[in-house]
């Protein structure tokens, strides 16, 4: 199961960053949305894996698919990227992606999670969210609520015509 | 459920005077949008500045009645070091206010949106300089940059302006994910239980030392995310565009208030917070320290714009400020740190003022603007030398005062090195500074005689100016004033 | 049960699954397949005309054209399988697949009927058992889906009133569902949870003795924002904007034809059944029989059935008789009415609980 889940994000992933047209690599990008979700459920996390559907692929993919649709990018984008750049970069991912797998393999700490995360078998449950939010991170949680009133009137003094 | 409900109302209630200065912000700013705009004639706009100043006066006085604590499960804490470095983003925000009339009524572009969205970004500083958890210090982060971003890309009429906005934006954006993927690294690698900064350095110091990796990726990652916010090499790239492009009373809001509260979150995480893991961070953060001094001051030997110079010269100044947070004591840093900002703040506002008012009449972007400024406008010109000599560290001015405290603690914990590189590129600064100040003196006028100056203006580089050359000779209160910089 | 499942060499626990899943997709695929025929029916009783009455099985029985479904579905199958020649052949395939399954699947979590204890095991008449963690979350999140199969048809059609109606759909979705979750909050505090199973346990008994304990008469403000949304939700008329034949042709769809345009048709009637079924859990006490204490399953199970076919008929009712709205005030309606409605309904309820009602 993990390995299918963790499959369909990686694939998902990588088409949308391959893939030279935008509704595809959005639909792909929904596609690797969906694995996680799947992972948030095998992680005994349901609440997270709905949530990750409703906001994710439910509203901010369709605002985006919504918007490539409107500016109706038909046109494929050349891919002209110097080889140089492309090669360095393809360089980087490859000494990054060693230095994940080395990173998790070799901690001790691992072990240690695991640990933990054999004693964790209680699913997470819309309650334990909401207390988690509201109580312990309550403040966080306000000023998350300040961020998006400050991005909405940002976006009004941007956009609107005659302020 | 009800009895749930009541004690978390209890819990907040019994924490909110630890932010009535945000909270105070948040409702002004909100009221002036909604219903204070509709008193006002689109004519009339400017009218909010003087409010906004008034509003901010108010803060600073509460936020110095706010008592000392901790709230919010430990999420905020109201201390020396907070009190400190809140009232140095207000005296920040305060000069932008004041220096942004002007500018904006020749402009035409008054609403009363610039103003909420400054108050709102200092209610998200205020939040910065006082978190003592990283959930809560990352959402006061963005708070703070998603204002500056929209303040950035304010004249929306105008290319660069958006395209500073743009850049910022996307850039910003990037180094939030890579802040918030460092946080959740340092979450798992202290077993998953905690953020707060005192647990997670306790839980931290006890890790196996084979899961060092982990710490060390997560510890880079925020580095890495919160060095972006201040702007210091190798993730300053977007900062001179930013602020070239940007509004000009914004581009200075940018070289002060949120540096000051990104320098208390700096100190707070770094100095106050994880020096259980300091091998992991020391040796990174001495590289970025050290090449923003280097880059910043090399870089801004050949720009021609006045913005970029400044833009330059403020990435230098993080370098040394860096120097603070590095020292093994942190509470002198801290001390350190602040006296060189509130120094900072009061000179880099009286160089913006004097770049505004050549601004107004369509000039000041370019160095060469400048050219004998000393024969058209000699008190401004002055004023402008003045500025400059300080920000180059030249002595008996008040630069001088706050470098000299720095380096001497730095040499204090045995940073040689990188004091040597400071006070090599203090030197490679000064001649970029002289090099505007000739400019004024020793080059011919061409165009008309100076207009007068906006009142506002006039007093700020009065103040500042003031301010600047007494700076030394008060510098036993003003180390007492540093003093306060502690916590428990 | 346990004969089942010696026949299926399994589990009675496996064999109810599967019993489960086919009695579920079955049952709302023929009634959808049922409901395009009660539409056509419907809309002719409406407009005083006759409707589909002439399709007879063998060519005798003719049970007021309720072969109708059927002679379509064959009609479908054998109809030439078009693919415009600029479409993007894969995603064109795909479009009625991605809208048919979210329609079906919402389904999943909805109990239609109530628990029972059989052999020693408890058996619930809903696919997914209740304490899955997802509860009502569910349906929301797979009804979000919906939209992709719409947006999807529309853009690999490669037909400009395709993309319209794909856009307008889009914005419409994005903008009631905010309304529709909200006034779903209201619900599962009032039940105390969000398991569908706890929302029809509160809704048990009477309400001042005459009225069944409902939501509806609880919450009639959340109903009416949930009720109206839910038309969005199933793109259905008044709010039809990814079709609006009057203006965009046939908008999503108008590209597909034959096999693949049924399928988009079937997918917005299970998507109409998976809605009726909601809105009858969520406030009309689900499978709870008014003023019947414990009802015996096969009466909950009417229970259900009555109330969600009732719902899905209202569907018809409304579709043929408003007139279509148009999109800007689609917009404010969304965004002026019911999300200002709906808070009001959440911070109503949220201040009456906490005067310990």
């Amino acid at each position: 199961m993990f390995i299918t889940f963790a499959l369909i994000t990686l694939l998902g992933a990588l088409g949308m960053l391959l893939q030279k047209n935008v509704v595809v690599a959005g639909l792909c990008m929904v596609a690797a949305f969906f694995g996680v979700a799947g992972l948030f459920v095998l992680l005994a996390n349901p609440v997270a894996a709905a949530l990750q559907i409703i906001v994710y692929t439910g509203a901010i993919m369709v605002l985006v698919l919504f918007v490539i649709m409107m500016l109706n990018s038909h046109e494929e984008e050349a891919g002209a990227a110097r080889p140089v750049q492309r090669w360095l970069s393809l360089a980087l991912i490859a000494v990054l992606a060693f230095a994940a797998v080395k990173l998790v393999l070799a901690s001790a700490g691992l072990n240690a999670l695991a640990v933990k995360g054999a004693e964790m078998p209680q699913a997470m449950t819309l309650q334990k969210v909401g207390t988690t939010l509201f109580a312990d991170h309550l403040l966080g949680f306000e000023v998350a609520g300040l961020v998006l009133l400050a991005a909405m009137i940002g976006a009004v003094a941007l956009t609107k015509r005659n302020l | 459920m009800t009895g749930f409900a009541q004690g978390l109302l209890d819990a907040l209630l019994k924490d909110t005077h630890l932010i009535t200065p945000q909270l105070f912000l948040m409702v002004t700013a909100t009221l002036m949008l909604w219903p204070g705009d509709l008193f006002f004639h689109r004519n009339e706009k400017h009218k909010w500045a003087p409010i906004t100043l008034v509003i901010l006066a108010v803060t600073a006085a509460l936020i110095g009645r706010t008592p000392d604590g901790e709230g919010f499960s430990r999420m905020f804490r109201m201390d020396g070091l907070t009190r400190g470095f809140q009232m140095l983003c207000v005296l920040g925000t305060a000069a932008t206010v004041a220096l942004s009339v002007k500018l904006l009524n020749g402009l035409k572009q008054q609403t009363v949106e610039y103003y909420a969205l400054i108050l709102f970004s200092l209610s998200g500083m205020l939040f910065l300089c006082g978190a003592s958890d990283l959930i809560s210090m990352y959402f006061s982060l963005e708070l703070m940059a998603i204002c500056i971003y929209i303040l950035v890309a304010y004249l929306r009429e105008r290319s660069t302006s958006v395209e500073a906005g743009v850049k910022y934006f996307l850039l910003g954006a990037f180094s939030s994910g890579i802040l918030v993927y460092g946080i959740s690294l340092l979450y798992g690698a202290a077993g998953g239980t905690t953020t707060n900064l005192a647990d997670l350095n306790r839980a931290l110091a006890l890790t196996p030392t084979t899961s060092n990796l982990l710490v060390f990726s997560g510890v880079l990652m925020v580095l890495m995310g919160m060095a972006f916010k201040v702007a210091a090499v190798p993730f300053h790239m977007w900062s001179p565009d930013a602020y070239e492009g940007a509004p000009t009373p914004i581009t200075m809001f940018m070289a002060t208030a949120p540096k000051a509260a990104a320098l208390a979150a700096f100190l707070r995480v770094f100095g106050a917070g994880l020096h259980g893991v300091s091998s992991e961070w020391v040796l990174p953060l001495c590289y970025i320290a050290g090449a923003s001094m280097i880059l910043g001051n090399v870089t801004a030997v050949k720009q021609e714009s006045m913005k970029r110079l400044l833009a330059y010269s403020s990435i230098a100044h993080v370098g040394y400020m860096l120097l603070g947070v590095l020292s093994g004591d942190p509470r002198a840093g801290a001390q350190a740190v602040w006296l060189y900002m509130l120094i900072y703040i009061v000179m880099n506002t009286g160089a913006f003022a004097v770049v505004i008012y050549l601004q107004g009449k369509g000039e000041g972007e370019r160095i060469e603007d400048f050219k004998g400024l000393g024969r058209k406008h000699p008190v401004l010109a002055f004023a402008m030398m003045i500025f400059l000599l300080s920000l180059a560290g030249i002595p008996p001015l008040a630069g001088f005062f706050g470098k000299f405290y720095l380096f001497k603690l730095a040499i204090e914990q045995g940073f040689v090195t990188l004091t040597t590189i400071a006070l090599l590129t203090s030197a490679v600064g000064a001649y970029y500074y002289l090099g505007v100040v000739a400019q004024m003196y020793f080059r011919e006028p061409d165009g008309e005689p100076a207009a007068p100056m906006g009142a506002t203006s006039v007093f700020v580089v009065t103040v500042a100016c003031a301010l600047v050359l007494v700076a030394t000779a008060c510098g036993p209160w003003l180390v007492d004033w540093a003093a306060k910089i502690t916590w428990v | 049960m346990d004969k089942l499942a010696s026949l299926l060499h399994t589990s009675p626990a496996i064999a109810w699954m599967v019993a489960k899943l086919v009695i579920v997709f079955a049952g709302v695929f023929s009634l959808a397949a049922v409901w395009t025929w009660v539409e056509r029916r419907g809309s002719a009783m409406i407009q005083d005309r006759i409707g589909p009455n002439r399709a007879a099985l063998f060519g005798k029985i003719k049970i007021i054209g309720l072969a109708q479904p059927l002679a379509d579905g064959i009609k479908f199958f054998f109809k030439e399988d078009l693919v415009p020649h600029d479409a993007n052949k894969g995603l064109f395939w795909l479009a009625p697949f991605l809208a048919l399954v979210p329609a079906l699947m919402g389904f999943a979590v909805i109990p239609f009927g109530r628990s029972f204890v059989s052999g020693g095991q408890e058996y619930h008449l809903a696919l997914l058992d209740p304490g899955n963690g997802m509860g009502l979350l569910y349906p929301l999140a797979i009804g979000g889906m919906a939209v992709y199969g719409v947006l999807v048809a529309a853009w690999s059609s490669n037909n400009k009133w395709s993309i319209l109606g794909g856009m307008r759909s889009s914005a419409a979705m994005v903008s009631y569902e905010i309304g529709m979750s909200l006034a779903v909050v209201a619900l599962f505090m009032r039940a105390g949870g969000y398991d569908p199973s706890e929302i029809i346990t509160a809704q048990g008994g009477t309400l001042w003795k005459v009225l069944p304990n409902w939501n509806i008469f609880h919450q009639p403000l959340g109903f009416i924002v949930f009720f109206t949304c839910m038309f969005a939700e199933t793109n259905r008329l008044p709010f039809d904007f990814a079709e609006g034949e009057s203006e965009i042709v046939a908008g999503f769809n108008t590209e597909y034809g034959s096999m693949k345009f049924s399928l988009l048709a079937l997918s917005e009637y299970c998507h109409l059944m998976t809605a009726s079924a909601l809105m009858a859990t969520l406030y009309f006490g689900g499978w709870q029989v008014p003023f019947v204490q414990d009802p015996s399953v096969m009466l909950s199970v009417l229970s259900f059935l009555v109330k969600m076919l009732f719902f899905a008929w209202v569907f018809v009712w409304i579709r043929w008789t408003l007139p279509r709205f148009r999109y800007d005030q689609l917009m404010h309606l969304g965004w002026k009415a019911m999300l200002p409605m709906s808070m009001v309904n959440l911070v109503f309820h949220a201040w009456r609980m906490s005067q310990g009602h």
